[in-house]
């Protein structure tokens, strides 16, 4: 999961780039082609229109096969219960089940926090809101070694000391 | 123009006057807490967050208020708009912002620009909260008075269905209507559901601040708050692009009606600015996953006719201005720069509205990334660009090689600027951290590197802004001295 979430990362980077580069040359084209024929723009409008559709289209088929949601990830085999409160993190076991779907339940006695799972080399790979008076339920598979949860939901003063560490096994 | 000297015009370039004055202060604000990531200064955590709520929320208000302003001037062309009710609003506004400023400030609050429940509660004292809750409602009311004002005078000459030219959908259209009718309706009605969702959530804080009610659910304030937040930052932009139609025709000799495509356009981005809020919430997974949907969908809907009409639009103006050997003039120019920028923040946030990749950038730095893009940058430049569209009016012209420099010196600065957050997020750094030290891996020395990339990029940026802000205040004050 971990290579897959940091190739990803890598990608989406890539077509943001590409997204940028494509958008200048449409940019120069249209500078180019408009003034000397007016209708020129407009056939240009509709190939455009038709390649944002299927861009679109094909865009958000493949991102619901990575939904993050519980109903799109299995059935998990292990549960963690994790508790936000400023500015620490309270967890039932510290230890977690290496390479089989694990469920975090994440909630908060506080206020709203957001639990980032990050590797030791420092890659986000997971993320998950916890919030006060509900029980999020983040599935994920994990390799074996050292874990960091920070928090991703700003929550006062101590936001950016809020990290605790857990090993997966 | 038939809108030279009316009382809109001078009051919308006293607000951008104070607009741009206010930038200085909260873009050094900015600049501070860059240097303290990057371990030049060492700020306290509460002063740091104190800081960052300022920058937030004041950023969010005067970029809000300068196009709202200026729309409203140029609409003044064709609507029996209120001029009585301009000036009250915007004493009333006036007064929240520096309610706003000083409760933030002298009490430090510290909860952000976006207050998310029950946060206020634990990082504010109760009578400053009650302050800024009055300051914020002020300020609010005051926006909802001139939106409503707007689709009053609108609903009065062109009914509500051709204030919406929805004529020209279904082929009944048999009155003209200006494209900045259509696109600043939309705009004031989707500020009328902004202001009273906002509305209904800071009333629930009140109660709970005066001990009415003890607590109330976490996850429909955090929706309000978006419903909120997310309208009013979309429509800054919808705005400053109502008066972007308005203006160019000036420069290209080209008109710029409202068409099929037009009408079609600014009544799906009606809807899809709406739904799109969703895509805040993505990573509450208690959320109806039906919300969760219609934030992907909408978020895409939105950039179809942003791009296929409006960046188009503003393409083929700027070059039929070319093209017509019209000679350089910075109000196309400038705009030109900050669509093109716009659509670098927009790709980019609709990289993040994908739910999977939300699940890796959302709350990094890739947030405030996008929108500095199209904030710091795109409605920065266009508010420039109207003013003077303004005080061209008025007989002001620049030199061209001063305003190329000039908007080199804001881009160049700019692009260093917002590279230091896209990089971060490629680097996973998390937005809103007083300081990275306590994050794993290589991210304490990363993140400080690029806060120092970031800061740099302001003082370019800076250069540029500072002789622009001097020229665009004289020029201000001496066209509204000779006018009275």
């Amino acid at each position: 999961m971990v290579e897959i979430i940091n190739e990803l990362r890598g990608w989406l980077f890539i077509s943001w780039i590409l997204l940028v580069i494509g958008a200048l040359i449409i940019a120069y084209i249209a500078l180019l082609r408009t003034g000397k024929d007016p209708a020129e723009v407009y056939r240009f409008r509709r190939v455009l229109l038709i390649a944002l559709l299927i861009g679109l289209f094909l865009g958000f088929a493949a991102s619901v096969i990575a939904y993050p949601y519980p109903e799109f990830r299995g059935k998990p085999e292990a549960y963690v219960r994790v508790e936000g409160v400023r500015f620490t993190w309270i967890m039932n076991i510290t230890v977690v089940p290496a390479n089989k779907p694990v469920a975090f339940l994440v909630t908060s006695r506080d206020v709203n926090h957001g639990l980032g799972i990050y590797t030791s080399d420092g890659r986000l790979i997971a993320q998950v809101q916890a919030m006060p008076g509900y029980v999020n339920e983040l599935i994920v598979v994990l390799k074996p070694g050292k874990y960091y949860i920070a928090c991703l939901e700003y929550c006062g003063i101590g936001h950016h000391i809020m990290i605790t560490t857990f090993e997966v096994r | 123009m038939g809108v030279v000297g009316s009382v809109h015009v001078r009051l919308a370039l006293l607000w951008t006057s104070l607009v741009f004055i206010i930038f200085l202060a909260t873009g050094s604000v900015g600049f501070i807490m860059r240097l303290s990531q990057a371990g030049i200064l060492s700020l306290d955590p509460k002063t740091w967050y104190t800081l960052i709520t300022f920058h937030g929320q004041a950023n969010a208000v005067i970029f809000f208020l300068a196009p709202l302003m200026l729309s409203r001037a140029l609409l003044s062309q064709y609507l029996d708009i209120s001029s009585r009710i301009s000036i009250l609003s915007s004493a009333l506004i006036l007064l929240g912002i520096v309610g706003v400023a000083i409760s933030i400030l002298l009490g430090r609050m510290s909860m952000a620009w976006y207050f998310l429940y029950p946060l206020p509660f634990y990082e504010t004292t109760s009578g400053y909260l009650t302050a800024w809750i009055i300051s914020v409602l002020m300020i609010g009311i005051g926006i909802l008075i001139l939106a409503l004002d707007s689709l009053r005078a609108s609903i009065k000459k062109y009914g509500l269905g051709g204030s919406m030219a929805w004529g020209y959908i279904v082929g009944s259209a048999t009155v003209e209507v200006p494209p900045i009718v259509l696109i600043s309706t939309v705009g004031n009605i989707l500020m009328v559901i902004s202001i009273a969702s906002g509305a209904v959530l800071l009333t629930a804080f009140l109660l709970q601040n005066l001990g009415v009610v003890e607590a109330f659910d976490a996850l429909g304030a955090k929706n309000l708050t978006f419903m909120f937040g997310h309208i009013l930052a979309n429509v800054a932009l919808v705005y400053a692009i109502a008066c972007i139609y308005e203006a160019m025709p000036s420069y290209s000799g080209r008109p710029w009606k409202t068409t099929l495509p037009v009408a079609l356009a600014w009544n799906i981005a009606f809807i899809a600015i709406f739904f799109a809020m969703y895509h805040h919430v993505y990573m509450d997974f208690v959320q109806p996953r039906a919300t969760h949907v219609l934030g992907q969908v909408f978020s895409y809907v939105a950039a179809i006719p942003a791009l296929t009409v409006t960046v188009l639009g503003v393409l083929s103006q700027v070059g039929v201005h070319r093209l017509g050997g019209r000679g350089f003039h910075m109000v196309p120019t400038f705009i030109l720069a900050g669509t093109l920028i716009w659509v670098i923040g927009g790709a980019a946030a609709v990289i993040d509205a994908t739910i999977p990749a939300n699940f890796i950038f959302h709350n990094t730095v890739w947030v405030p990334a996008h929108f500095h893009t199209y904030y710091g940058y795109s409605v920065v430049v266009f508010v420039i660009a109207i003013t003077w569209h303004l005080l061209r009016g008025m007989g002001f012209e620049l030199t061209r090689p001063l305003w190329l420099l000039i908007l080199a010196l804001i881009t160049i600065g700019w692009i260093l600027h917002i590279s230091s957050f896209y990089i971060g997020a490629l680097e996973s750094i998390p937005r809103r951290y007083a300081s990275y030290l306590a994050l794993p891996g290589d991210l304490p020395s990363v993140g400080s590197s690029l806060a120092m990339l970031s800061a740099l990029g302001a003082i370019t940026y800076a250069i540029g802004y500072i002789p622009l802000l001097y020229l665009t205040i004289s020029s201000i004050y001496r066209t509204l001295r000779r006018r009275i």
